[in-house]
């Protein structure tokens, strides 16, 4: 074996020529590259890429599910876009809305959270299983529950402020107005604590001692050493969580359904739930598929600009990233 | 790590990898009909008015499915399917696709995939639609090969299941459309009401009443709610009894336009928010119109709530099993507004035939089956289903005797008015659209003439929709 | 050089420096203790209602407001759950159970194989596919559903004679080819970070390129493989959506569609469920607690060493 391979390293004309060494090294990598990730290419193709051009076709097509799709050229893009679906460009504003305020106060408080774990305090491996709780939960159950808690009349939320003296506690979910924040709690409650917090929390114990001790050394205070120190060493954590929440923000869908079915009058109407509705009550599925289109052009739009404009701020410790 | 070393590690994985493999090869997949047999039949010799035992000749080894929305339908199903099978010896197998809307979808993708069960029930909002687009069998055919006689059946059953004037579906429960008052009757006899649990005691009220009644049984406690006197219901259903009963209408009978300028129309609703918003007489309404259902039936057990917009399951839901005795209550007609009569919309579980059905000579067996009394009556005592729309099951003594409220829901159930169904079959879309529209309405933020404009922008919306084909 | 060295520095380097970023003085441990205590709160107290709500008797479960704690633990609500009727829950757990074993060991398999292929190899088009890779983290599954609940049938129905809809292929295939793109990218960049000097110090010795992922990376990788397991096992046991198109037969359902299944069935005529939607929801969290909570050193462990975060 060892003098095969050392022949193979010297060039191809040498000694023995075996059946095994048919291939040059260079070749042989490149095949072996090829075999190992076959199994994903394979899926990616079959489960991925198939069914995304079959989809970007019946975008393009009016099919209800039991019939022949027929070709309808551009009318579902511009049923959408122009507004004469009256609820795209309300559940897109809703969905943005929902994001906007989600992921800078998600992301905030997960930090906020990472770095209080980080403390080395006794008992840190039970709070962390606390904080990670709520995103373990399944929605069903977070729902019911949360349905309760809000319930105006007789909900622990509206009883806990009665107690603390508010006479008429907001009515949450059943008013167009308080909806959409009602939820955005509940979307708080579930992510807080979850991946994103894990990923901060590996991100902080990277950063070496060292470097805090020397700033400490040099008089910086707690805050500062915050701001100058850790913040731009965990950029890059920042970037990959503002990547990751901002998309799964955008795909709020599920506590929709089970608390709010898209009310009261739509404020909870998300595009999701709009791309379902289509996809899965009215059985339009040329349209639904139009729809996901578009909503997968604006996620790449947006993580491509994304990762353009991280350029600027995020910081890597070895240089460029390979 | 000794314990777990990499030996074991991949030990352990392969033998949990075998496992759900062999599972995997174990699912069968869904029972595709064993037929080994041809499946035309030759059709019962002798018709089967009045016949009690159904003895067709059917090809042994055939079997059927059956899809229902699971749950307390799908229990009593099973039996059903139990009974059939000894009755007849045609095997058939239930299927549940889950609770509506769920259940809708699967309906169809089943279609596409060409999987969907043999029979199929179906009701009046949706059933339209699938005729339409060819997912139902005529049932026409299959009467007239099985002379089957018709006249027990009430029409107007029979006509609103029907499009074109061909038959898709056969009546197999009905009731009026919500339609009906769950009271409390200590409650609202401490309110001052001389009401019993007799549900005709209730039978003259108006909806003035009614309001009177909700506001003079609402009850604080230490500043916080205590006691609601009613609670409305916000969906299409419950809303349109309100409206028939001031003589408003949300369609004209065509379906193509609405009809909500009518000052009727504007009378009912107001009649709504007042409940809500202004006598506040009633819980807060949930974000869409099922969110309150559980919490009704619970405040209503719980003796929180005097009365409830309910339908003929007000019988059952929340039951005596969950009251327990502690107060006296039953289900009465809901009351009548200043138009003179009750807001109806006849609602018929219907029993369709699948239009891709390989047995459909079988299924129509079940079908007739499932419509016989003796078949029927069982089902309705347990509280599994509606009453079908034939004399013989409305008029049945047993029921009038033997339920709680069937004698006063037997008369509504032939007199309601018909259902509105928009031209282009389009319920489901138009329902879940009123459902959202008043919501801010209800919640107080906005009266109803100011809903109106941007509400109705978006119901003629879905009726000028062509008819999904 | 020996084999032993590059181990050596390798071993340094996956040593965490355990760093702390310091609180101000003037919070005492004391109030960081506080803190903690109240964040803990927060997240735990909706679920606290859940736990007691699980706790109470039908009877119980339908006061206003409801208390806090129950009059008197039902733990018999739990074992009532499995004698419900129309409700399969031992069925259903078990299932959920195989179907996401059977995910995990197929993400696992696949994605060392893919990450490896992207790491150790330099072959055509390697770079495009990776950007191919990363790109579908970003895919809606809308976008894809459709088709491929259509494949699902069409195809073994053409291959095999009877489709797949219904059974538990659709939720477990795709698994196996690939696992997805977050274990292959964690993978990959974990890969990258073991020293290649390993790797030709093994080829020296006479290793083909399995026997280098078998001896060399993967005893290395065992943090990102924990992690890859844990984050496998999270997602397919609580994925809702996929079983809720695919699968139609109730016997068929995993925990989590049984639940929504359960949950509706709350809503007929007979004895109110809540109670016992809470106890199910309970039993549904808690593998994952304990997972969770045993792994976690591990799971930190493997982010961090993956170099995910930066």
């Amino acid at each position: 074996m060892t003098s095969q391979l050392l022949t193979d390293r010297t060039g191809p004309s040498l000694v023995r020529v075996q059946r095994r060494s048919r291939l040059s090294p260079r070749a042989r990598e490149e095949l072996a590259g090829w075999l190992w990730t076959s199994p994903w290419l394979l899926g990616f193709l079959l489960f991925v890429f198939g069914p995304m051009l079959a989809s970007l076709y019946l975008s393009f097509t009016q099919y209800a599910v039991g019939s022949t799709p027929r070709v309808i050229g551009l009318d579902n893009f511009v049923r959408a876009l122009s507004g004469k679906d009256d609820l795209f460009w309300p559940s897109m504003g809703r969905t943005v809305e929902y994001a906007l305020v989600m992921v800078p106060i998600g992301i905030s408080l997960s930090l906020l959270a990472a770095t209080l774990l980080n403390q080395s305090l006794k008992g840190t491996a039970i709070y962390r299983t606390l904080f990670f709780l709520p995103s373990l939960t399944p929605v069903v159950a977070a729902a019911v529950i949360w349905r309760w808690l809000y319930q105006p009349d007789f909900g622990a939320i509206n009883w806990l402020l009665w107690q603390l003296g508010v006479d008429e506690g907001p009515r949450w979910l059943a008013k167009p107005d308080s909806a959409l924040p009602s939820l955005m709690v509940i979307g708080l409650w579930t992510s807080v604590g979850g991946g994103a917090m894990l990923i901060f929390l590996a991100g902080l114990q990277s950063v070496p001692r060292e470097l805090h001790d020397a700033a400490a050394i040099d008089g910086a205070n707690a805050w500062q050493r915050f701001r100058n120190v850790t913040l731009p060493l965990i950029t890059p954590t920042i970037f990959f969580n503002l990547v990751i929440g901002i998309i799964a923000a955008l795909k709020v869908f599920a506590v929709a359904v089970l608390a709010t079915q898209g009310g009261p009058n739509y404020a909870t109407w998300f595009f999701n739930l709009h791309l379902y509705n289509y996809a899965f009550q009215f059985f339009e599925m040329g349209y639904a598929s139009a729809l996901a289109w578009i909503f997968f052009l604006l996620v790449v739009t947006l993580t491509y600009l994304n990762v353009r404009w991280s350029r600027r701020w995020v910081y890597y410790e070895g240089g460029d990233r390979p | 790590m000794p314990i777990l070393s990499r030996r074991r590690f991949i030990t352990g994985l392969c033998l949990a990898a075998a496992i759900p493999v062999l599972e995997a090869c174990r699912q069968a997949p869904p029972a595709a009909p064993t037929a080994a047999v041809s499946p035309t039949s030759a059709p019962t010799t002798a018709p089967l008015s009045g016949a009690t035992t159904a003895a067709p000749v059917a090809s042994k080894g055939v079997e059927i499915e059956v899809a229902t929305r699971g749950g307390t339908d799908g229990d009593i199903m099973e039996n059903s399917v139990k009974t059939f099978l000894e009755q007849t010896g045609i095997k058939v197998k239930h299927v549940s696709y889950g609770p509506e809307p769920e259940y809708w979808a699967k309906v169809q993708s089943l279609n596409a995939t060409k999987q969907v069960a043999d029979v199929i029930w179906a009701s009046t909002g949706n059933l339209h639609n699938f005729a339409n687009r060819g997912l139902l069998a005529e049932l026409d055919p299959l009467i007239r090969a099985d002379n089957y006689d018709l006249s027990d059946y009430v029409k107007a059953g029979l006509d609103s299941l029907s499009l074109n004037g061909k038959l898709y579906g056969m009546p197999w429960g009905g009731h009026p459309g919500n339609g009906g008052l769950l009271y409390n009757a200590d409650l609202l006899q401490a309110a001052g009401y001389k009401v019993t649990d007799d549900p005709e005691s209730v039978s003259d009220w108006t909806y003035d009443t009614l309001k009177e009644a909700a506001v003079k049984a609402t009850k604080t406690k230490d500043g916080r709610p205590d006691v609601f006197g009613y609670s409305p219901g916000t969906d299409f259903l419950s809303l349109n009894n309100v409206l028939g009963a001031y003589g408003a209408r949300f369609m004209s009978p065509d379906g193509k336009n609405l009809t909500m300028d009518t000052p009727e129309f504007l009378a009912a609703m107001n009649w709504v928010r007042d409940i809500f918003v202004v006598s506040k007489a009633s819980p807060a309404p949930g974000p869409d119109a099922t969110a309150t259902g559980n919490t009704q039936n619970e405040l209503f057990a719980s003796s929180k709530l005097a009365s409830v917009l309910t339908g003929y399951w007000g019988q059952f839901t929340p039951g005596e099993k969950v009251i327990q005795g502690k107060f006296k209550w039953n289900v009465a007609l809901q009351p009548k507004g200043p138009a003179g009569k009750r807001g109806t919309a006849l609602t018929i579980n219907g029993m369709t035939v699948s239009a891709i059905s390989k047995h459909k000579d079988e299924a129509w067996q079940f079908v007739k089956w499932l419509m016989e009394p003796e078949n029927q009556v069982p089902i309705i005592l347990a509280g599994g289903s509606r009453p079908a729309l034939r004399k013989k099951v409305l008029d049945n003594p047993r029921l009038m005797s033997e339920m709680k409220a069937h004698k006063v829901f037997a008369k509504a159930i032939v007199e309601a008015e018909p259902w509105q169904m928009p031209a282009n079959y389009r319920w489901p879309e138009f329902n879940s659209t009123v459902s959202q529209i008043f919501a801010g309405v209800w919640a107080g933020t906005e009266t109803v003439e100011q809903a109106l404009p941007e509400g109705k922008k978006k119901l003629q919306a879905v009726l000028d929709k062509p008819a999904i084909d | 050089m020996s084999a032993a060295e590059p181990l050596v520095t390798f071993a340094r380097a996956i040593a965490p420096p355990r760093s702390r970023q310091q609180f101000p003085g003037y919070l005492s441990r004391g109030m960081l203790y506080a803190i903690a205590t109240l964040g803990a709160v927060v997240f735990m107290g909706p679920f606290f209602f859940a736990l007691s709500g699980s706790l109470k008797s039908a009877a119980e479960i339908h006061i206003f407001p409801p208390p806090l704690v129950p009059s008197q633990p039902e733990w018999g609500n739990y074992v009532r759950l499995f004698e419900m009727p129309g409700a399969y829950f031992a069925r259903w757990y078990l299932n959920s159970i195989i179907i996401t074993l059977a995910s995990m060991v197929g993400t696992i398999v696949s994605a060392c194989a893919a990450a490896y292929g992207f790491s150790r190899f330099r072959w055509g088009l390697r770079d495009f596919f990776f950007i191919v890779l990363l790109s579908t983290l970003v895919l809606p599954e809308e976008v894809v559903i459709i088709p491929k609940f259509l494949l699902f049938h069409y195809v073994p129905e053409a291959l095999f004679g009877h489709t797949w809809i219904d059974t538990w292929w659709p939720l477990i295939l795709p698994s196996w080819f690939g696992g997805g793109a977050f274990s292959v990218f964690l993978l990959r960049q974990f890969f990258l970070q073991i020293p290649r000097d390993l790797d030709e110090a093994a080829v020296i010795d006479g290793a083909n390129s399995w026997q280098i992922l078998w001896k060399i990376l993967l005893p290395l990788a065992k943090p990102a493989l924990a992690t890859v397991a844990i984050f496998s096992f999270l997602t397919h046991w609580n994925d809702f959506f996929h079983p809720l198109i695919y699968l139609s037969t109730v016997e068929n359902f995993p925990m989590s569609v049984g639940l929504r299944w359960f949950q509706q069935l709350a809503n007929d005529p007979g004895e109110p469920r809540e109670h016992l939607l809470m106890a199910a929801s309970m039993l549904m969290v808690l593998p994952c607690v304990v997972i969770f909570f045993t792994m976690q050193r591990y799971f930190v462990r493997g982010i961090v060493l993956s170099g995910i975060k930066g």
